[in-house]
């Protein structure tokens, strides 16, 4: 199964197997990562799944859409790298990815 | 006598100021461009703006960051037109109040179109109730934050615990429960209890469990009684230790099923040999 690996803040890693199709908030929530909270359960509407996806991977998540990028706006520390878990199927070709928490959802 | 407005905004009517001014959550009257037209006395009071509420861009009452990223008419716009939107009860706008105390506030919007006395022609505003979020919030915080203990600990437990609902269906197990019936994880879940016992056991168990559902004591020690056997979704029986756990929610009763593998594991027809 395809891994991503989650980076808290501070630094700590968690490697999870995450099924092809499954969103990476999903995932995350069932592994209990610290740092995601998934309020709203992945109707894009909370903005508490942000995540940082690195450059290189960006293209593979494809791109957030109008509703992502405006729930994004109420998010804290938002970059360019900002995306929400929740909007981020997984595929065979995130395998190996690692995204980045922020300090805080809320 | 309604107390001063801003100039731009002239009531036409006494009784639609009286009543903006009596609601008793904090109002604001934002006009298209953003300009706050109005605020009524639980407004001022919120940002200690004292009476008239200031004529300002509602930008200013954001704080830094939000006023940096968020296109805060551009969402009125959306939840006036949608007052349903899903995001209404999860985001909140951090605002600035004048002694620079930082709050979150939920925000409802509607259009209003409200004519204006001098000019006699209709404006359109966003009319903004405000909610103070704060103590929600912190109560939310330590609710989330017993559930990430309880949560944790049931997840790393050595134990096998399983919660079954009044159908006897599993609806949790953890990792340990996983382990102990050797099943990958989430396969438990929505398959019936009586799945995880062996055969000759079933009938009795079920009148068991209707017998305790019956009781008042809360929880039970099980393997007092017999020897308790679960079995693996291979197919297998392991001699356990078994207690269970009544709780009794709103309008439902969960089951929670605590199972420890004995050391001194051996088939039934082995017992007593």
């Amino acid at each position: 199964m395809p891994k991503v690996v989650f980076v808290e803040a501070s630094g700590t890693q968690h490697v999870v197997e995450i099924a092809v199709g499954e969103s990476l908030m999903q995932a995350a929530i069932n592994e209990m990562i610290p740092g995601i909270e998934g309020d709203c359960g992945g109707l894009c509407a909370c903005g508490t799944c942000h995540v940082y996806v690195p450059q290189d991977w960006a293209k593979a998540c494809g791109e957030a859409d109008e509703l992502e990028r405006g729930i994004l706006e109420f998010s804290f520390e938002v970059n360019e790298s900002s995306r929400l878990a929740c909007q981020i199927g997984m595929s065979l070709e995130l395998d190996g990815m690692q995204v980045m928490l922020p300090k805080r959802q809320y | 006598m309604p107390r001063q407005m801003s100039d731009t905004l002239q009531w036409q009517s006494l009784s639609s100021h009286r009543l903006f001014d009596s609601l008793p959550e904090p109002a604001i009257l934002v006009d298209v461009d953003g300009l706050i037209a109005a605020g009524n006395q639980c407004a001022c009071e919120l940002f200690e703006t004292g009476e008239p509420f200031p004529v300002i861009s509602v930008n200013e009452l954001l704080t830094e960051p939000e006023r940096e990223r968020l296109q805060v008419l551009s969402w009125f716009k959306k939840w006036a037109d949608s007052p349903a939107a899903p995001e209404l009860d999860y985001v909140y706008l951090s605002v600035r109040t004048k002694s620079a105390a930082e709050k979150q506030l939920s925000a409802r919007v509607s259009r209003v179109r409200i004519k204006q006395h001098t000019a006699g022609t209709f404006e359109t505003f966003y009319l903004v109730t405000m909610h103070d979020i704060g103590p929600w919030e912190q109560r939310l915080r330590r609710e989330r934050e017993a559930h990430r203990i309880a949560a944790r600990v049931l997840a790393l437990s050595a134990d096998a615990v399983l919660v079954v609902d009044e159908q006897s269906m599993v609806t949790y197990a953890n990792a340990s429960a996983d382990v102990l019936f050797c099943c990958s994880k989430g396969t438990l879940l929505a398959r019936p209890l009586a799945d995880l016992i062996p055969e000759r056991y079933r009938s009795s168990h079920a009148k068991l469990m209707q017998q305790f559902s019956q009781e008042t004591s809360p929880s039970r020690y099980m393997s007092d009684r017999a020897p308790i056997y679960a079995l693996t979704t291979q197919g297998n029986e392991v001699l356990v230790e078994a207690s269970i756990t009544r709780i009794n929610l709103q309008n439902r009763t969960l089951f929670s099923v605590h199972l420890r593998q004995r050391q001194d594991n051996k088939p039934e027809a082995l017992i007593g040999a």
